[in-house]
This record gives C-alpha cells, sequence and structure tokens, in this order.
C-alpha cells in the first residue's frame, strides 16, 4: 500500500470508521482517538494489508479497540449516547421514530449494535460482520435476527407509550 | 426451502437484512402478497432499520501521511546515538596502597636523584682506579720480563716497528750479528769445544738465522728471543750454560710473557668488586640498593604485623 492508498482509504473510511465507532460508544472524542488508531495500525502494516481490505481491516481493528474502550469505561449512560449522537447527525428526517430507533439501539448489548450498525450503515454482509466481529456466519444471522425482534418489540412498546 | 407460515419471519429478517436472493425475495413477497395479515409484520420488522447518516470525520488531517513521514535515519548513524553502560571499577586503588605506591616512588626518586647527583665523582674515583691499575700492570709486566722492554709498548710502539725494520737492514743486522757471536764466543768454555767441528756447526746455525732475517720474515718470537738472549747474556755471567739453551729458554719465557699478560690484566677486574648496575644513563651501585631494598621490605613486614594485630 502506497501513501496514495493509505489517504484515499483516509478519505473514503474514515467517515464510516468514526459514525460506526460513535454510533456505539456515543462519545466523540474517545471515537476520534479509537479512527486515530486504527488508521495508525493500517499505517504500521501498509505493506501487509491489500488496499481492497483496507476497509474490513479498519472496521476489524476500530471494533476490538471499541471492546477494550467499553470493558475500559463502563460509565456510558443511554441518556448522555443518545444526545450526542443526536447531537452529531445530520438526518433528514428527525421524526419521532427515528429517535425511538435510536434509543432502542443504545439499549442492546455492544454486540448486537455493532451487528445493526454494521449491517444497516456498513452495508456489510453476514459473512463480513463475521470477519470483523470474529464471529460466524451462523453466530452473526441469529445475533442479528435476535437484536430485530428485540428493536421491533421496542419500537412497538414505545410507540404505544408515545400514544 | 419454500417459504410457509412457520419459517416465513426468519425469511423476513433475511429480507430486511438484504441476504436473499432474488428469486427468494420474489417468493417472498408473492407470499406476503397472498397473507396481507402478515405484512404488517415485515413493515415492522423494516422499522428497525436504520437509514444511514451523514456523519463525518472532521479532523482527517491528523490521519494524512506523507513521503517526508517516511524518511529514517542510517542504521550507523543510529548505532551513533546508542549509549552503553560503562563498568565502574571501584576499590582498585585504596587509601593505604596509594600511600605505600607513593612513599616508594619518592624513595626511588631520592636514590636515582642522589646517584644522579654523585655519578661525576664516582666516575672521577674510577678513573683514578683504573690508571692506577694501568701503573701496576706495567710495573707488574716489567717485572715479569725481568728487566726486558714492555711487550705491548714494544709491539705497538712505533719505535718496536722501527726496531724490526732495522733488524731487516743488512748493515745492522750484520753488526748484531757479529756482536753475538763474538760474545758467544767469548762466553763459551774452550773446554766444550774441544773439536774444530762444534764451532763450525754453530756458525752454521747463525747462518741459517742470518739467512732467515735476510728474507725479511723475521717472525717477533725470534727477534724478541735475539734481544733477551743479548740481555740474558749480559746480564747472566754464568759462561757454561750453552747459547743454543739459552736461546731456548728465553723465548719460553717471553712466550709465557705473551700469554700471561691478558690474564693478569683480568684478574685485576675480577678483584675489584664493582656492584654498580647500568640502567640506561643512570648508575646504581648496587651496595646502597641492596641497603635501600632491605628497608623497603622492613617497611612492609611491619605493615604486615600491623594488619595481622
Amino acid at each position: 500500500m502506497t501513501v496514495q492508498d493509505f489517504n484515499n482509504c483516509v478519505d473514503n473510511y474514515s467517515d464510516g470508521v468514526y459514525r460506526f465507532i460513535v454510533k456505539n460508544i456515543g462519545h466523540e472524542a474517545d471515537a476520534q482517538d479509537i479512527v486515530q488508531t486504527a488508521f495508525e495500525k493500517l499505517w504500521i502494516n501498509r505493506d501487509k494489508v491489500e488496499t481492497e481490505k483496507a476497509k474490513s481491516y479498519l472496521f476489524t481493528v476500530a471494533y476490538h479497540q471499541m471492546i477494550d474502550h467499553i470493558r475500559k469505561d463502563k460509565k456510558m449512560s443511554t441518556t448522555d449516547n443518545f444526545e450526542e449522537v443526536k447531537a452529531h447527525t445530520q438526518t433528514s428526517n428527525n421524526s419521532e421514530l427515528k429517535q425511538i430507533l435510536l434509543r432502542a439501539i443504545n439499549e442492546l448489548n455492544p454486540t448486537q449494535k455493532s451487528l445493526v450498525l454494521l449491517k444497516d450503515y456498513e452495508g456489510y454482509s453476514y459473512q463480513e460482520i463475521g470477519e470483523i466481529m470474529n464471529l460466524s456466519e451462523s453466530q452473526v444471522k441469529v445475533y442479528l435476527h435476535r437484536a430485530r425482534l428485540i428493536l421491533k418489540g421496542k419500537l412497538i412498546h414505545l410507540e404505544k407509550m408515545s400514544a | 426451502m419454500k417459504i410457509n407460515m412457520q419459517n416465513y419471519e426468519s425469511f423476513c429478517l433475511l429480507y430486511i437484512d438484504n441476504e436473499l436472493a432474488a428469486a427468494e425475495r420474489m417468493e417472498l413477497e408473492l407470499f406476503m402478497q397472498a397473507h396481507p395479515s402478515l405484512a404488517n409484520e415485515l413493515a415492522a420488522l423494516q422499522q428497525t432499520v436504520l437509514t444511514p447518516e451523514t456523519l463525518l470525520f472532521e479532523d482527517k488531517a491528523i490521519l494524512y501521511r506523507y513521503d517526508e513521514m517516511e524518511a529514517s535515519l542510517p542504521s550507523s548513524f543510529k548505532q551513533s546515538l546508542y549509549r552503553q553502560e560503562a563498568k565502574v571499577v571501584t576499590g582498585y586503588f585504596t587509601r593505604t596502597s596509594i600511600i605505600r605506591i607513593t612513599s616508594i616512588a619518592a624513595m626511588l626518586l631520592l636514590f636515582i636523584g642522589y646517584q644522579f647527583y654523585f655519578s661525576d665523582r664516582i666516575n672521577f674515583n674510577k678513573k683514578e682506579i683504573s690508571q692506577n691499575n694501568k701503573g701496576s700492570l706495567k710495573w707488574k709486566d716489567s717485572q715479569d720480563a725481568k728487566g726486558s722492554k714492555d711487550f705491548k709498548d714494544f709491539k705497538g710502539t712505533k719505535d718496536a716497528n722501527d726496531l724490526v725494520g732495522g733488524i731487516a737492514n743488512n748493515n745492522l743486522e750484520n753488526n748484531a750479528l757479529t756482536k753475538y757471536k763474538s760474545k758467544i764466543i767469548e762466553a763459551a768454555d774452550p773446554n766444550l769445544f774441544t773439536t774444530n767441528n762444534l764451532p763450525a756447526l754453530k756458525e752454521t746455525n747463525f747462518i741459517s738465522q742470518e739467512t732467515k732475517t735476510q728474507n725479511n720474515t723475521i717472525e717477533p718470537e725470534v727477534v724478541v728471543s735475539a734481544i733477551s738472549s743479548e740481555t740474558t747474556n749480559n746480564s747472566d755471567s754464568d759462561p757454561n750454560s750453552a747459547p743454543i739453551n739459552d736461546n731456548a729458554n728465553t723465548s719460553t719465557n717471553n712466550a709465557n710473557i705473551l700469554s700471561e699478560s691478558p690474564e693478569n690484566y683480568n684478574t685485576i677486574n675480577t678483584d675489584e668488586h664493582d656492584r654498580t648496575i647500568y640502567i640506561a644513563n643512570f648508575e646504581i651501585d648496587g651496595d646502597k640498593l641492596r641497603g635501600v631494598t632491605r628497608r623497603i621490605n622492613a617497611i612492609f613486614k611491619r605493615n604486615k604485623n600491623d594488619k595481622q594485630k
């Protein structure tokens, strides 16, 4: 990987990695640190990593960095995450349903949250998600379906509560 | 696998995750059209899907890399920056050992300085001694030669050469021979020479000596013997001794002088108890050095005894 390839990766994938992390941990500065660490590791291993696999490499490194960060800092609160995410999202459809969904996602465990985010935001397949999160394809399928059903139940419940 | 009422939910989940093939998607859509009561469930699941948001990482500049960042120092320069811990040697020179070394050095300096200061005086004394030895040698040689000329002077001086050259001369030689003849004839006992043959034989002997001298091949021993024979004939007034025997005796005496004279010189040197040690240009008197070493040993022994106590 040349310097130019690396800088292209910064342009193409830094936003996605940052979004994935900040949606997971809900803390902007920590998310930036994790993104920076991920690109630092990519730079160190630029001779080993192919350009085509740079995106999944960045997400993999960022995900494991995030898990370490979550283990170290368990002070995350749902309210804070929601407020921070709300402040930095540029959604055109800032509807009530969207806020309810985000609140429901924040109540998921980190693995389920990561599965949803990787699937919905990045569009990764089950296989790719398994590679990033070090899970099998069937595990990804089961965990993600379980997360969807939880979200569905929460959405129905919150809609009823709001109504 | 066909879609039915038992498995439609998993097909719906795969549908919203976009994990179904095109044929399966068509099949699920047909199934939903056939079962409109289930369409709400599919819609509820579709609501769990997050719509992508635009969320930018603003500080991309800290992530960019440049060619200049790849610049690195050569390994040789890096090695020049390395540091290594040096071994610290402690307690090698103690205070007592330094005092000992300095005291010995000071004593040696004093001793060498003393020797250097009085070296001229010692040399002067040595010269005097050597001159006295030479005088005694001359005197001894003259005593051994019993009044004859010093062999050294005779052999080495110009007079000796002149003398040899003079003997080689015919006139001087003839005079010496005639003198020698007359002296022998005078000294000879007439009783011993009863027959006329004996003087004739003696004459033939002298003639043979004469022929040798004429050929200029006179050996120093012969010359010395001739001269010594003169002196012996002059000094010894024994008329009974034969001249041939006299010649033989004097020649043996002179040979003894030649062989003994260097030995006498050596014996004089060995008698002198010279214990001088030469170190480069410095002279060290052995007797005095022995005294100094004895004192140093005494100091060390005293220190050892103190430590043992």
